[in-house]
């Protein structure tokens, strides 16, 4: 197997930014930042397993896409998102089809490259561009993630879509207590233990293999980074207000109170200017197992529905699962489309994208990925319509996209031919 | 999924041992050349190269042994009979026979190019390893944090290894699916980390899953703190004189003692007084325990605390079959104002008194017999949750309720009161301050040395223990707290990377490195936990690898009751049994599978069914039962509740239903179509829909776990089944009956023939794991079938003898599990040999757990030292 350099994971390829103290950059830009635009929120949603395909996509010259069952709930909000179609990406074959969809959805790594990992996986996008952006806040990234089974015989690949790299998963939240003690705590910086620990490690064994220094390297990086996020969270709240929020307690939540819940703490990280890159599952790939749906009153399994979705009767269930899980990204682009800020609304100035790694939750086709983002970019992206592309344009081309909204000056992303055609307006 | 390692990655300039190629090329074109040409080319050659083999491309020995990969495929193929496919030419058993030795010996030629040793690497530990861990280091009473991973409760003590015998009762709960059971002695305010996920078809503990990352060192740092800051921490922690007490002063705060009650307070007692002196050291809402005896509701006990509104003293007893209890309103600040007090409690068959400092702060009228047989000891300043923070003194029991006068007597100083009533007392010694014979900067010192010794399972160099004595000066200096500074120290300890982190260190960099390194494998796979001191000074000493020795130290590990840890951890992930957590059957269809009376209720009848593979597992384990027994055996482990399920006599039970501390019974069996794990109820029901049983899960559960054997993914676009009940009953077809149309899909059809009978074999039980002989639609179940299409079987007791006659093939497949996870990564083609030669070894006691276990840690891979 090919040796992969992870040891710069939280880096990035660039390995220079953390050199430079975050205050400085951080002064150094609230100097300028008047005179620039709001900065840019970035997340990537993603709903297992593809959406009922005819109460996603309106047919063929049909620009009515609010007028979709599925879609229906985005209509307050209608004006700033925009439907994009014929986006694919290449299922490698012989590999389990559901961890690609998941695992790889992200990366979009080059399906005819050697695999670096039992799927063909990379450095995801949200980190790609939070190794550009996190100089700017105080939490590089946040990885939210909804799924309460508790069986967990899933796979890693089928629970998340945010990877280091490949094999090096970007662990999420899944408590929201978790999430808010991350947002609103400073947390406890223990200096000399740090310092303690951190000289240890240094002078841990010096002929290791390079799988073995990988590994401690992740080590290295992990204090190190958290060490850094005390003292921004620090600096952060010495000039801050906390946001005026309650913390969750273990009261027991339904499905939507839950996901509405991680939703709210994701607008207020944004808000605050937290963090401006964040991945959210709404839930994970494939997981058999049953799941209860308590605003819909079922416990069903969706990937077993999306199996079945041949029959009328199946159908209507699983569609009532996909508008679930579209309602409650309306939500969230709701929520920040009621925060003013600057000229605009929160919403204007983010980039919030709904999708799947799968086409057709039947079929198992990854051609015709159901997508649609959110927020304008700063008014870059030419919302309100849909953006249909040609057959097989490869998601990564989206993907390149938004980096390069974002600013990471990226002109290549995985298997891309070229920024996305027509997104911008 | 299985990498694909190159050949030439692995070649080395070892010594060739393999014979002539030039000599073997003609051999291969008399002997297997012609055969292949016969029977395979058609559709593995020029034409034709079906699952991308291509047999063509191999014209000699030399050539073929460069893919031993291909080889194993084939062996695999040829022995299991899956190819050539059924409906092609076959070649004769003399020449499937002559194929298979001359592969098998081209498997080991193609070895002897390779490097022989996978390396191990560094990997961090999972949860359930931690907890163990740090349990260990600090011989903690208490489990460091309740988790799930563990699946039994023990409540009765059932798991003793020692004694080579399974009780004939095992009284148990479960921790992940049944009522309260994660609630139990473990360190106040410690969280775990979230729960590691498994390997595709593998395990928890794999080197490649287990990565570090921002969020989970961050658990790590905390957990580093909370550990030892807990506030029930240094009750439990059982190393505490030798680790954090200040060596200049005499113990107080830990080890308060005990009563034993004399004989005659079981016959002669009238009532009872309890009478102690306290300093508390802080007072809490919680209840502060004085001394307590507990035993259910004939438990005695004196403590202060809140409960109600009310704080103050509070006095319990067991009078006339129930437990009484009464408080009396006391200020805090009168008890913790940091002088000492008397308090007292009394009953003498009519009425309950409370005294602080001489004087009856509360009185009530309790009429009745006090309950006086109890054996169980009084415990002095602990229980559970309730530990007392502080000093506490001068304890007497009494078997009568002492005077107003004899109390006040006793607070006044005088010792000799009642004496002829006194049943028992405690007190602590005297305060005098240790002589210390060294500085207590080198005992602190010594005392870091053992500590890092253990904790990192290897002495540390001089360079690390230089850090952490330094660190010990500097925190010591500041605050002039020992106790407090050397909780600083193992707070680094326990975040550092030697003790999360499982490495198999390569250099010489200390004396005896491999010894140490096998003692830390040895224990991370036996106790999923670090080396204790046995096995830290054997490999101190470098005999570790010593066979004897070792066979002497795995004896030993597999009869301490740590080994439990390796039950609690293997057996679930091996038979992937959290399947049945989420199975859920229909609710309304089979409505008393579930216990309440809606589907909210979580609690159902899998909560016993998934302990039964587990103790089964556990006494095959204990007794040193061949393994064939977790296929066919003539006992198991069943519950009332389970027993009366398999009969179908199961009633429906309500919520109320014991959900907590289960008898499980061991229960001979003369009917096999019961026994073993394969057959359990929670195998089935965890390998089914909630309408119908799935042959095709369960084909896939048995290639899986009993032949080690994951069937490749699906191709992408199955078509729909549609074998929902009412099309099966529209169509008047068995779900056997649809699927064979399937099969004919020829996409599908490899697969499914070999998945599909090990499935159908159990057809004949039902989605709740109970006997059927026909579906619901009337039809009769088909559950013959033909095992590597060699073994015909009419029915599940025939498919069991068709496994146990494969049983060779069981013990490899167990046997690769079992290495698999000993060796925490997994085995690549290379480790084939290895697999074979522990099997092999194991065979002549007809494969035994226990000794394919010692067999694993014997064999030189495990030692990762091997030499051909």
């Amino acid at each position: 197997m090919k040796h992969i350099d992870r040891r710069k994971f939280l880096l990035g390829t660039g390995g220079s930014m953390m050199a430079l103290p975050w205050l400085e950059m951080y002064a150094e830009e609230a100097a300028t930042k008047k005179l620039k635009e709001p900065s840019l929120r970035f997340a990537s949603f993603y709903s297992p397993m593809g959406f009922v395909r005819d109460h996603f996509f309106p047919g063929e010259g049909n620009q009515d896409f609010l007028a979709m069952p599925t879609l229906s709930p985005l209509k307050n909000v209608g004006g700033k998102v925009t439907l994009i179609t014929g986006l694919s990406r290449v299922n490698v074959r012989g590999i389990d089809v559901h961890n690609q969809c998941s695992s790889c959805y992200l990366s979009s790594a080059n399906p005819h490259g050697e695999l670096k990992s039992p799927y063909p996986m990379d450095r995801t996008l949200d980190h790609l561009i939070a190794d550009k952006v996190s100089q700017r806040t105080p939490i590089r990234s946040l990885e939210l993630n909804c799924n309460t089974f508790k069986d967990l015989k899933e796979s890693i690949y089928l629970d998340n879509i945010s990877w280091y790299g490949p094999e090096h998963v970007a662990t999420s939240m899944k408590d929201p207590r978790q999430v808010y003690q991350r947002l609103f705590k400073t947390g406890k910086s223990d200096k000399d233990i740090t310092d303690l620990i951190l000289k240890d490690a240094a002078n841990f064994e010096k002929n290791l293999s390079s799988h073995d220094k990988d590994k401690l390297d992740e080590y290295f990086t992990s204090v190190r980074e958290i060490e850094k996020q005390i003292q921004k969270l620090s600096r952060y709240y010495a000039t801050h207000e906390r946001a005026d929020m309650k913390e969750p307690d273990e009261t027991p939540m339904t499905r939507g109170e839950y996901i509405r819940m991680m939703g709210k703490l994701l607008v207020l990280a944004f808000q605050g200017e937290l963090t401006h890159v964040a991945t959210f599952m709404l839930a994970p790939e494939r997981w058999g197992t049953p799941q209860r749906f308590h605003e819909l009153n079922f416990t069903k399994s969706h990937h077993g529905l999306t199996h079945s979705q041949g029959r009328e009767d199946i159908k209507k269930i699983l569609a009532q699962v996909d508008r679930f899980y579209v309602e409650l990204f309306a939500e969230v682009l709701e929520q920040l489309d009621a925060i003013k800020e600057g000229e605009g609304t929160l919403l204007d100035h983010s980039m919030i994208t709904l999708g799947s790694g799968l086409g057709d939750g039947k079929d198992h086709t990854m051609d015709e990925l159901p997508i649609i983002v959110g927020g304008s970019a700063n008014g870059r992206i030419k919302t309100g319509r849909i953006l249909n592309c040609p057959e097989k344009t490869p998601l990564a081309n989206l993907w390149l996209s938004q980096a390069q909204l974002m600013g990471t000056g990226m002109e290549r992303f995985a298997d891309s031919t070229g920024p996305l055609k027509g997104l911008l307006a | 999924m299985k990498p694909v390692i190159l050949f030439a990655a692995l070649a080395c300039s070892s010594p060739v041992k393999a014979q002539d190629p030039s000599a073997r090329a003609d051999d291969f074109g008399k002997g297997i050349g012609p055969i292949l040409q016969e029977y395979c080319y058609d559709c593995h050659g020029r034409k034709k190269n079906k699952g991308k083999v291509k047999l063509t491309d191999y014209g000699s020995w030399a050539d073929l042994e460069k893919n031993p990969e291909l080889i194993e495929k084939m062996i695999e193929a040829l022995g299991k009979n899956e190819m050539p496919p059924e409906e092609e030419k076959q070649p004769s058993g003399d020449q499937r026979k002559l194929m298979l030795l001359e592969l098998e010996k081209a498997f080991k030629n193609a070895m002897a190019h390779s490097k022989l040793v996978v390396p191990l690497r560094l990997r961090r530990m999972n949860r359930f390893e931690y907890g163990n861990a740090v349990r260990d280091l600090f011989d903690l009473k208490s489990w460091v944090y309740s988790i799930n991973d563990r699946i039994i409760r023990d409540h009765n003590n059932y798991f003793r290894p020692e004694t080579g015998k399974m009780p004939k009762v095992a009284r148990v709960g479960n921790r992940i699916m049944g009522l309260q059971q994660l609630l139990e002695n473990r360190l106040l305010g410690v969280m775990a980390f979230p729960k590691d996920p498994p390997a595709e078809n593998g395990f928890n503990n794999r080197g490649d899953y287990l990565s570090l990352t921002p969020t989970l060192m961050e658990s790590f740092l905390e957990l580093s703190r909370s550990v030892v800051n807990a506030e029930n921490f240094d009750k439990n922690c059982q190393t505490w004189n030798d680790l954090f007490q200040d060596p200049s002063q005499k113990p107080s705060t830990t080890g308060f003692g005990s009563i034993t009650a004399d004989k005659s307070a079981a016959t002669r007692s009238t009532g009872l007084t309890l009478s102690a002196w306290i300093r508390p050291s802080k007072v809490t809402e919680k209840w502060q325990t004085i001394v307590r005896r507990e035993d259910s509701w004939r438990r005695q006990l004196l403590a202060i605390g809140g409960t109600g509104g009310t704080w103050g003293i509070w006095m319990g007893a067991g009078i006339e079959g129930r437990y009484v209890e009464f408080g009396a309103p006391v200020k805090p600040n009168a008890l913790g104002d940091g002088k000492w007090h008397h308090v007292a409690g009394t009953f003498d068959g009519k009425q309950m008194s409370l005294y602080v400092d001489g004087k009856q702060v509360g009185r009530k009228a309790i009429v009745g017999k006090l309950y006086t047989e109890s054996k169980e000891t009084m415990q002095i300043g602990s229980y559970q949750n309730e530990p007392f923070h502080g000093d506490l003194n001068d304890v007497r029991l009494f078997r009568t309720g002492l005077s107003k006068l004899q109390i006040e007597e006793i607070a006044d100083g005088k010792q000799d009161v009642a004496k002829e009533e006194m049943v028992g007392s405690w007190k602590r010694n005297d305060d005098v301050k240790p002589e210390l014979k060294q500085p207590i900067e080198i005992i602190a010192h010594e005392r870091i040395r053992k500590l890092l010794l253990r904790a990192f399972r290897s002495p540390a160099d001089a360079k690390t223990l230089k850090l952490y004595t330094e660190y010990f000066d500097k925190q010591y200096k500041e605050s002039g707290d020992f106790t407090k500074s050397m909780k600083d120290v193992v707070s680094g300890a326990l975040a550092s990377p030697r003790f999360i982190m499982v490495h198999n260190k390569a250099s010489d960099a200390s004396p005896n490195h491999a010894s140490f390194n096998l003692a830390t494998r040895l224990s991370f796979f036996l106790w999923s936990s670090i080396p204790d001191d046995g096995l830290l000074v054997l490999a101190g000493k470098g005999e570790l690898q010593d066979p004897e020795v070792l066979e002497g130290q795995v004896d030993r590990m597999l009869n301490d009751r740590r080994v439990k840890n390796f039950c609690d951890s293997f057996a679930p992930q091996w038979l992937k049994i959290n399947n049945l957590v989420s199975a859920s059957p229909d609710f309304k269809t089979h409505r008393n599978y579930y216990f309440g009376g809606d589907d909210k209720i979580s609690y159902k009848r899998g909560m016993h069914m998934m302990l039964e593979p587990l103790l089964n597992f556990e006494t095959v384990f204990i007794e040193n039962r061949p393994i064939m027994e977790l296929v066919d055996s003539d006992f198991t482990y069943r519950s009332h509740l389970l027993e009366e399920w398999y009969q179908g006599r199961a009633a429906t039970y309500s919520i109320n239903v014991n959900l907590r501390d289960i008898e499980f019974t061991r229960t001979p069996l003369k009917d096999r179509r019961f026994g073993g794990v394969i057959t359990t109820g929670a195998v089935m029901v965890m390998t089914s829909g909630p309408f119908r049983s799935l042959p095709i899960t369960r084909g896939s559960w048995v290639s899986s776990v009993i032949f080690n054997d994951p069937p490749e993914p699906p191709p992408d676009d199955v078509p729909d089944l549609k074998a929902d009940d009412s099309t099966l009953q529209k169509e008047g077809l068995t779900v056997r009956q649809k699927l064979n149309q399937h099969s004919e899909d020829s996409r599908c059809a490899g697969c499914h023939k070999k998945i599909d009978p090990l499935g159908f074999a159990l057809e004949n039980y039902d989605l709740l794991g109970r006997w059927r002989d026909k579906y619901r639609t009337g039809l009769k179940v088909d559950a013959s079938g033909l095992l590597f299409g060699k073994h015909a079987f009419k029915d599940v007791v025939g498919f069991k003898d068709a496994v146990l006659a494969e049983k060779d093939l069981f013990a490899k497949a167990f046997t690769k599990h079992l290495l698999s996870y000993a060796l925490g990564r997994e085995l690549t083609v290379v480790d084939r040999i290895a697999v074979d030669e522990i099997a092999k070894a194991s065979e002549k006691d007809n494969y035994k757990l226990r000794d394919i276990i010692k067999h694993t840690v014997i064999h030189p891979i495990f030692n990762q030292k091997i030499k051909r």
